[in-house]
Formats: C-alpha cells, sequence, structure tokens
C-alpha cells in the first residue's frame, strides 16, 4: 500500500483493534513512510493509557525483599496458622529456639550450664516455639526443677514477656496431678521464666513415635487422666487450646500424664469472647471451628482429646494429609481416617466414643472432660472385670437426640397367644383327607380340600382329627420321633421317581425321604398335620410337595433330649419345596439353640434352593429358612411368619442371587445376609411384590471394606445389590440395617451410603417406623446423625434408585398387617394373608394394582393351586 | 484467564473457593506487597512487617466469607488500606505501652514520628496499589510474547527510545516494532482492567 492510511487506522493500530487483514499493510507501510511514524508517535502521546504504561513501568517498583517473599510463599500455601506474636518471625515453622544470651549466670560447678536466679541449670530438655525448657536443681528444696524461659528471638518482643506471663498464670491456676505444676514465675535480666514440675518421661508424642500404638489399657488409663486434667482446666474456666501428644508429658515412675505447655491457654471470658483473629494449635489436632478461626470454646479441647485417642490407637494423627493447608481444610471439614481401619482391635465403645468427640458440631460431643473420663473409667473397670453391667455405659454413649424406644405401639405377641392361636388353628383347620389307596395313585387336579374323616383305625389308637386336639400335641409317647401320621397305614408319602410311574409310598416323612434318589420327587398327600423329627437329607437333590389339592402341614417335633437346634429338613443337595406349610411344634421353639447355627426350619447346604408356596411358621427364635452357601436361592409365593427370627437367613457366596417374589414375612426380620467369604463379591438380591411387616426388611452383614469395582468391559460390578420392588415395607425398626463388624467408617451408614451396597427400589410402598436406615458395629447399635430419615432422605440416599416409592404411616385407621397379626393371630384367614381394604397399598401401585404381595397366590392349598394354573408365574 | 472483565467473578468470591488456587496467588501476589510497603513506611521493623502482613492476610481469610457486596464501602483494596493500618496502630500502641521507659532513644524516635492517619495514607495507597497491578500484570503476560516483540515494546513504550532505532537494534522492521508495541499495550490494558475489576466487591 502506497498511501497513508487515515488517521483512525493509525489510531486504530496502535490500541490494537486494527483487523488483522490491514495489519501487515500498515505495519509495511509505516516501515517506509516517516510521515505516518510521526503520526503514530503523536497519537500514541495523547493516548492516555500509553503514558500511564510508561509511568507506571517505568518507576522502579520496592523490590519483594527476603521476609516479605516468605511470607508471601506461606501465605500462598496457605499456611494460616501460625502461633500468636510468637515463634521464628514467619509463621508455624520454628526455628531452632535459643537462650537469651547472658540469661545464665556463670558457674564454677562443673557439669552445670549456669545458674538462673538459686536454681542451678543442668541441661536442656527442650525446644518450643515459645522457649527453651531447661532442666534445673532447686538447693534450697532440693528437687529437680524444669525451668521454662523465653527463647532470644522472642524475647526481644515487648509483647512476648506479656503472653509468657500469662501462661504461667493458667498454668498455675491448676493444681490437678495430670497438670504440670507451676512452682513460680520470676524473672532475670527482664527475661522471665517459669520454674515448674519436673516430669521425668517423655511425651506421648514421642511415646507413639518410637513405640507405636498403644495397648488398649493404656489407652483408657492415659485417657482418663488426661480428660481429667483437662476437666480441672475447664473447671477454672481454661481452654487449653493446644492439646496434643506433644503436650502430654508420661510420668515414667508413676505412669501418670501430665498436661503440658499451657502456652497458648486462654481463659474464656466475655470481653475477649471474639477471637482476635489468629489461628493457634496445631493443625491435626485442632477442632474443626478452631481451624476455621470461629469461636472456641472447652469443647474444642474435646476435640482435641478425641485426636490424641485416636493418635493412641492408631499410631497417628486422625488427619492425614501433605500440606498443612490441606489438614486445614480436613480438620474444617472434621473428615478423618477411621480409626478401626488403622486399629483394628479398638473396641466398638471406643471408636463410637472417639467418633463422637470428633462430631463437627461442638453440641454433639460430650460436653465435658468429665464426662469422658467417667466413661472411660467405667469400661477400665469392666476391662478389669470389676463392674456388674454394661447397661448405664451403654445409654451414656447414646447420643442425645436418640429415642428412647420404637413409637410403634404394637407388642410383640407373647408366646403363649401364639401356642393359643395354634391351637385354635388346628380346630378350625379344615380337615385332612387321607387318602387311601393301595397301588397306583392317581393325581388329578380336581381333588379337593374335603372334611371327609377317615375310618381306618389308626395304629396309634388316637382319635380322629376332627373331635378333639390331635393326637399330634399328646405326642405319641416320648419318643415319637418317627414321623406318624393320623390314622394312616399305606403312608401319606408318595415318592415319585424321575422314571415316573406309580410310586412307592411311605408312612413317614423321613422315610421316603431316605428311599428318594437323586432327582425324586416326595409329594405329600394328605393335609396333616404330620409330625416329624429332624431329617437330614443327604447331598441328593429332591423335590418335596404337596399332592394337587391338599395342604400338608409339617411340624418338627423334638423329643426331650433332642438338641433344639435342628432342622425339620436338612439338606446338603438341591432343594425344591411346594404347596407344604411347616413349622414347629409349639411348646419347643422357645427353647435356645445351643448349636451353633440358630433354628431354622429349613436348613439347605447346597448351591440351589427353591421355595414355591410355602408356609413356614415359628414363634421362637428361629428363622425360617437357613440358606448355607446357596449360589441360587429362589423364592416364591411363600409366607412367613417367623415372629422372632428372619424369613431367609443367606449365608450367601459370591456371585450368589435370591429372589424373593410375592412373599409374606410378619415377624422380625426379613431377610438376613451375610457374607460367606469376608465380604460380598457380586451377590444379588431381588426382592419383588412382597409385604413384610417385621422390625427390620433387610439385614445386612458387611466386614471387610467391600467397594465396587469395574470390570474390563468397564460395567461396574457392586458387592451386593439389593433390588426391592412393588413391595410394603412396613418396618418398625428400619428398613436396612447394616451391621459392619470389624470395620468402622466414620460415617458408616451415617453420611453417605455404604460403598459396597447398592439399593435400588421401585413402586416400593413404605410405612414407617423408627428410621429408615440403622447401623450397628460388631452388633451394637451406633447413631448415625447423618442417616436418612423419612422417605425424601431415603430417595437422596440412594442418589435417586429408590423411585416411585408411598409412603404412609401406620394408624389405627389402616391396620398394618403385623397389627393384625399381633392382635388377633386367629383373625387371619388360613390361607393367606390379605392386606386390608383400607390399606394404603391397595390400588395405588403401578397399574393401579395393589403393592405387595399377590395374596391371592400366596402360600400352600388355594394359593398354590391358583399359581400352578397360572399361566404365568407370580402376577 | 478467559472470563471477561464483565462476568468475572470478583477476586473476593474466587479466593473463597478451595480450589481457585490462581485466584489465591494473584490475590497474595498483588496485594502482599503492598500491605508490607505501607508498613515499612511506617517504620516497622523487616520482621514485624512481615508478621503484619501476615496478620492481615489470616484477617481476610476468616471474614472472606462474610464480605457483601456494599459499593458505599468503595473498594477493597480501601478496607485493606484500613485494615492494615489499624493493625499497624496497634502495634505503636503496644510498643509504646512495653516500652515505656526503655532508654532506647531509636526505639522512642520512632514512636514519636508515628503519624496519624491521613488522607495521604489514601491517596499513596491507590498510587502503589496501581503501580503493583501494572508490575503484577507486565511479569504475568511477559510470557505469552517472543521477546523480541517483549523488547520492542518495551523500549518504545517504557523507555521511550524511537521505533526507529529500536528496529534496528532488534532487527525487526519498524512495522514490527509498532505491531509488537501495540499488541503487548492492548494485552496489557485488559488485564489491568481485569484485576481492577477485581478489586470491586462481590456482586449479588
Amino acid at each position: 500500500m502506497h498511501e497513508c492510511p487515515p488517521e483512525a487506522d493509525l489510531q486504530k493500530f496502535l490500541t490494537g483493534s486494527l483487523p488483522a487483514s490491514r495489519l501487515d499493510a500498515v505495519a509495511a507501510h509505516l516501515d517506509v513512510c516517516d510521515a505516518c511514524q510521526r503520526s503514530i508517535e503523536a497519537l500514541g502521546a495523547a493516548e492516555p493509557f500509553l503514558s500511564e504504561v510508561a509511568d507506571q513501568l517505568g518507576r522502579p517498583t520496592p523490590e519483594i525483599d527476603a521476609a516479605l517473599a516468605r511470607v508471601m510463599a506461606e501465605v500462598e500455601d496457605g499456611v494460616t496458622t501460625w502461633v500468636e506474636h510468637l515463634g521464628s518471625g514467619a509463621g508455624r515453622r520454628r526455628g531452632p529456639s535459643e537462650l537469651p544470651a547472658g540469661l545464665l549466670a556463670k558457674s564454677d560447678e562443673p557439669g552445670l550450664m549456669g545458674t538462673l536466679g538459686t536454681y542451678r541449670i543442668q541441661r536442656v530438655i527442650g525446644r518450643g516455639g515459645m522457649g527453651v525448657v531447661l532442666e534445673a536443681r532447686d538447693p534450697l528444696l532440693k528437687r529437680t526443677v524444669a525451668i521454662k524461659v523465653l527463647a532470644a528471638h522472642v524475647a526481644e518482643r515487648p509483647d512476648a514477656a506479656r503472653l509468657f506471663v500469662r501462661e504461667a498464670r493458667a498454668a498455675a491456676a491448676v493444681t490437678h496431678e495430670n497438670v504440670v505444676t507451676v512452682y513460680a514465675v520470676d524473672q532475670a535480666n527482664k527475661i522471665p521464666y517459669m520454674v515448674m514440675e519436673y516430669v521425668e518421661g517423655v511425651s506421648l508424642e514421642e511415646r507413639i513415635q518410637e513405640q507405636g500404638r498403644l495397648d488398649l489399657r493404656e489407652v483408657v488409663r492415659t485417657g482418663i487422666q488426661v480428660a481429667s486434667g483437662l476437666a480441672a482446666a475447664h473447671g477454672r474456666n481454661l481452654i487449653h487450646r493446644d492439646i496434643k501428644p506433644g503436650n502430654i508429658l508420661l510420668e515414667k515412675k508413676t505412669r501418670t500424664a501430665k498436661i503440658s505447655d499451657f502456652g497458648l491457654a486462654r481463659a474464656v471470658d466475655r470481653a475477649t469472647k471474639s477471637q482476635s483473629g489468629l489461628l493457634v494449635g496445631t493443625p491435626e489436632y485442632m477442632a474443626p471451628e478452631q481451624a476455621r478461626g470461629d469461636a472456641v470454646d472447652h469443647r474444642s479441647d474435646l476435640f482435641s482429646l478425641g485426636s490424641v485417642l485416636f493418635a493412641m490407637c492408631a499410631g497417628r494423627t486422625p488427619f492425614a494429609a501433605a500440606s498443612t493447608r490441606a489438614i486445614i481444610n480436613s480438620v474444617a471439614e472434621a473428615v478423618t481416617d477411621d480409626v478401626s481401619e488403622l486399629a483394628p482391635d479398638t473396641p466398638g465403645w471406643l471408636v463410637e466414643l472417639i467418633e463422637r468427640l470428633h462430631a463437627e458440631n461442638p453440641a454433639e460431643r460430650y460436653q465435658s472432660a468429665g464426662d469422658v473420663a467417667r466413661v472411660l473409667r467405667e469400661e477400665l473397670l469392666k476391662m478389669r472385670g470389676l463392674t456388674r453391667t454394661s447397661g448405664p455405659v451403654r445409654s451414656e454413649l447414646d447420643s442425645p437426640s436418640r429415642n428412647p424406644s420404637p413409637t410403634r405401639s404394637h407388642a410383640r405377641p407373647s408366646f403363649g397367644r401364639v401356642l393359643g392361636w395354634l391351637r385354635e388353628h388346628w380346630r378350625v383347620a379344615c380337615v385332612v383327607a387321607l387318602t387311601l389307596l393301595v397301588g397306583g395313585l392317581v393325581f388329578d387336579g380336581t381333588r379337593e380340600q374335603t372334611t371327609v374323616v377317615p375310618t381306618v383305625p389308626d395304629s396309634s389308637g388316637s382319635p380322629t382329627v376332627q373331635t378333639g386336639p390331635p393326637a399330634v400335641s399328646d405326642g405319641g409317647g416320648g419318643g415319637g420321633l418317627a414321623g406318624r401320621t393320623v390314622g394312616d397305614r399305606a403312608g401319606a408319602f408318595a415318592v415319585l421317581s424321575q422314571g415316573g410311574g406309580a410310586g412307592v409310598r411311605f408312612a413317614t416323612l423321613a422315610e421316603a425321604i431316605a428311599a428318594c434318589g437323586d432327582g425324586d420327587a416326595v409329594v405329600v398327600d394328605g393335609d396333616g398335620p404330620f409330625r416329624s423329627g429332624p431329617i437330614n437329607v443327604g447331598d441328593k437333590g429332591i423335590t418335596i410337595k404337596a399332592a394337587a389339592g391338599q395342604r400338608p402341614v409339617i411340624h418338627l417335633a423334638t423329643g426331650r433330649g433332642e438338641p433344639s437346634g435342628s432342622a425339620l429338613i436338612h439338606s446338603a443337595g438341591a432343594l425344591r419345596l411346594e404347596g407344604i406349610e411347616f413349622g414347629r411344634e409349639p411348646g419347643r421353639g422357645a427353647v435356645p439353640s445351643a448349636g451353633r447355627l440358630p433354628d431354622a426350619i429349613v436348613i439347605v447346604e447346597s448351591s440351589r434352593l427353591e421355595v414355591i408356596n410355602c408356609r413356614f411358621v415359628t414363634a421362637g427364635l428361629g428363622v425360617g429358612i437357613m440358606a448355607q452357601r446357596v449360589s441360587r436361592c429362589e423364592i416364591r409365593n411363600c409366607e412367613f411368619l417367623c415372629l422372632r427370627g428372619a424369613a431367609v437367613d443367606w449365608f450367601c457366596p459370591v456371585g450368589g442371587r435370591l429372589e424373593l417374589i410375592n412373599c409374606v414375612q410378619v415377624g422380625q426380620v426379613g431377610l438376613f445376609v451375610h457374607p460367606e467369604r469376608s465380604q460380598f463379591s457380586d451377590v444379588s438380591v431381588v426382592i419383588d411384590g412382597s409385604s413384610f411387616v417385621a422390625e427390620k426388611i433387610v439385614r445386612l452383614m458387611l466386614q471387610g471394606r467391600p467397594f465396587r469395582s469395574r470390570d474390563k468391559a468397564g460395567r461396574v460390578s457392586w458387592p451386593i445389590t439389593v433390588s426391592v420392588s412393588n413391595s410394603v415395607l412396613d418396618a418398625a425398626g428400619a428398613v436396612l440395617e447394616v451391621d459392619r463388624s470389624g470395620d468402622f467408617r466414620r460415617d458408616s451408614g451415617g453420611g453417605r451410603p455404604p460403598d459396597g451396597i447398592r439399593w435400588s427400589g421401585e413402586g416400593n410402598l413404605f410405612l414407617i417406623g423408627e428410621r429408615m436406615l440403622s447401623v450397628r458395629v460388631q452388633g451394637r447399635p451406633i447413631s448415625a446423625p447423618l442417616a436418612p430419615r423419612g422417605l425424601r432422605d431415603w430417595e437422596r440416599y440412594w442418589d435417586g434408585h429408590e423411585r416411585s416409592a408411598l409412603t404412609a404411616r401406620p394408624d389405627a385407621e389402616a391396620l398394618s398387617l403385623h397389627r393384625r397379626a399381633v392382635a388377633n393371630l386367629a383373625a387371619i384367614a388360613a390361607e393367606s394373608f390379605r392386606l386390608p381394604v383400607s390399606s394404603p397399598g391397595r390400588g395405588t401401585g403401578p397399574s393401579g394394582r395393589d403393592r405387595g404381595a399377590f395374596v391371592e397366590r400366596v402360600g400352600p392349598g388355594a394359593g398354590y393351586e391358583a399359581w400352578k394354573q397360572s399361566s404365568v408365574d407370580g402376577r | 484467564m478467559t472470563d471477561s472483565p464483565a462476568t468475572r467473578p470478583s477476586l473476593l468470591l474466587r479466593i473463597r473457593r478451595p480450589d481457585d488456587d490462581a485466584a489465591w496467588s494473584e490475590f497474595v501476589e498483588i496485594y502482599a506487597p503492598l500491605i508490607h510497603g505501607f508498613c515499612r513506611r511506617r517504620g516497622l521493623q523487616e520482621a514485624d512487617a512481615a508478621n503484619l502482613t501476615q496478620e492481615v492476610f489470616g484477617s481476610v481469610l476468616r471474614n472472606a466469607e462474610r464480605f457483601e457486596y456494599d459499593p458505599s464501602k468503595g473498594r477493597f483494596r480501601g478496607w485493606l488500606l484500613t485494615v492494615t493500618r489499624n493493625r499497624v496502630n496497634d502495634h505503636f500502641s503496644r510498643l509504646k505501652r512495653d516500652i515505656r521507659g526503655s532508654g532506647d532513644t531509636g526505639v522512642r524516635a520512632v514512636l514519636e514520628q508515628h503519624p496519624d492517619p491521613s488522607e495521604a495514607d489514601d491517596e499513596q495507597w491507590d498510587e502503589d496499589y496501581r503501580q503493583r497491578v501494572f508490575h503484577w500484570v507486565a511479569e504475568k503476560i511477559r510470557g505469552e510474547f517472543q521477546e523480541a516483540t517483549w523488547q520492542a515494546f518495551w523500549q518504545t513504550a517504557v523507555d521511550g527510545q524511537a521505533a526507529v532505532q529500536v528496529a534496528e537494534q532488534l532487527e525487526m522492521s519498524v512495522g514490527a516494532v509498532y505491531i509488537a508495541k501495540s499488541r503487548v499495550l492492548s494485552r496489557l490494558k485488559v488485564r489491568v482492567q481485569e484485576v481492577d475489576n477485581d478489586d470491586g466487591w462481590l456482586d449479588g
């Protein structure tokens, strides 16, 4: 371009706002055009910003000197803690403290560093941020003392003396065996020093560093002592503010812990309530409110005490992080590591105590050091076997907000009432029809329950069922173990072989099973009730099912002297049960099992279990079905009345699958799952269309540290997934109870869901009792203040995986299933449980159908028939 | 910085975020010398000035949560000046109390020259701030340009040399020198503007 560009363009060029396309052209022109050069210079001179740039950048700026640079570096690193006024100049990092020169008078005595007043200084014990501690001899009282002197670089500061004297005063105000005693304060050459009790021994910090974790008794004993010392200080309105292992001295001879270094202590005083602003204390042991610079009170010392206990148990600080800033962040958010991860043998009560002291909200901690000391003392006495009861201690550990008792008003049925119901049941029960067939057996679908009374004389000589209490309850003699049927000669138990054919009949279930081969079926042709002793099937895979139209009832009868821990059916092979009611003979159920396994009606220890349309009734402590290491477990259309136990107890292997479809449980626990290996792995629980009225719906035992993982294809696999849909969950205690034994996260069950559990729910109805989630540690319930309460909380807790849930409060209007069962068991239909018409679950489920079990197809008898006739399983 | 000045949240807002290290660094780097300079000018010893600087930052950090938008309060740096000045005054008050009777004439001299707060403080403070900002921005953006470009800018814009001579020294064309100057200038202007905006109180 040869012509000069217009001035406007030059202006734009100058300020960099000329479009790029023209930039080069103008520049090329400027190369050669003096006139334009002068123009642009003139424009530049008039441009204000340009002259400011020249002005500002032209002037030299003050150098950033070394001290400032250091400050900037530290502040940028986020080191926002520093000892008030003191320390080596710029921050927490303390340089070596030196004695002020000329402090000590020279002495001729060999071995002495010098004298200070009348004291003979022997050596330097230690150096802290504020002062130097010397070991000295008091010739008058003939004792060794410790003398703390302001460090040299600190002594030159005028306010240091003031603070030092204040520390001495604070410490002197407390007289307690667990606080280092201050004897005197004096000054030499205008440098103050304090004379204190000499404690021979190391600090707790050194102890931990050298020897690692302390054993439990030592932890507790030391904890008691520190708490007592703190209580004394707090009693004088003194907050220590820097409780940490470094400030706890352990006297060797007496094994006494003594709190020292009240240097940062500050009296609680209305006038000084608002912090003048600096963070004091050691971040690793600081309370969150301290780290944040908020108001601090004696409960902050308790937080630090918790950290000290942690350090004793775990061998390191609760907040381990790379940088000070990170530590401060952690402290401010009160996120600690798990003490029982680092020290698995720490007892639950101690873990809980530390956890409580570490509550982020001071109001949730113990409110006084005295309380902590008391709790620790009780536990120590127990460890020595000297207390009578553990009751009171437990209640002290409860958080104040915990409900003292469940809010539900229903009571567990007394045993007597259940017994009465069972008797009554028999009276009104449909009478058993006994088939007497010789030879061939015809099973047609048309046989219905009849009230025909067999006229065959029965071998036991007892009257027929109709007229009175069944012979069964009287027991056919003391040892009637070989399960007799009533009035049956030919036998109600037929064995059908796979090859088909007529099958052979037996009088007792035990005999029939004994005659089975692998893959055979025992058909129970009769309503019973049959008595049977415990049967061990062995490892063959069999089926036991009801004949068409029959509704057999089989009771476990245990004679005297029999261990009551036996199961009615114990199989090590695959087992399939259909259409049968199993129960325990009344009168026996209440005896707790002496054996290893808890009582169960059916125990299966194999890979496969199928239970269809059965009913399990036990008033005792036992469970209905115990599935040991069963990989595939299908339980469908079953009813469980296990009043004091779980319906199903599943000791599950890796990769196990359990389905509970269209079932009803009224009792203690719906499903109890515990892993075979130390933790769950790829376990799946599916609950659909079922109704639970229980203390707890699902109970999981979590051990170790389950976590989800990703396989090579990128699929996430969870240790255990629990999927509950279209069910009615009426939980008096909690919907989900997680029992963590041997592993305790600080926020397990509280702050966030345990990593190992994937819970998903769809279309469930919650009749909520006390809470949704309960957590136990080693069997002991712990308070989980952040556990979900109420349905919305619950939904959030599982990240939205609980969907379309309804909630209703059990109330007098719509009586819950359990209330009806408890109040009047006899009123429950013999066939199955039914949801009351006014129940919230009626007609509100997807497609307007009921939530909960489809009761028309539940249980033996008609339910079984209905299921068999239905074209689709279940609904 | 990719935010436009209008939308970028102010520095005070950003330093509250624990992950915004850049904001915190910027904050410290710009203001620390300011505070320190003020202390030194008032006669504080090196160590004291450094300490006090740290204390002021501590105060900011703690109060960052509570800042509210109040245009009548003026700019943030004005508040910072007040805090700094108060602390310096406290420092001297304490010194006076504690060194009462000390024979140290040097100290007494410092104490006696302790000036009262005046408007001169404010002006000086603002000037120092502005200068600090320019220098800080210049340091920051320098890396965005080639050395020759930067020199071309500096020698013409700051040192005031003629473009023709600079072009000769740097073996660039005159036009290129001008381009360099204009590019750096505009970048400088944008960044200074941003930092200046940061100085405002929180929005909303």
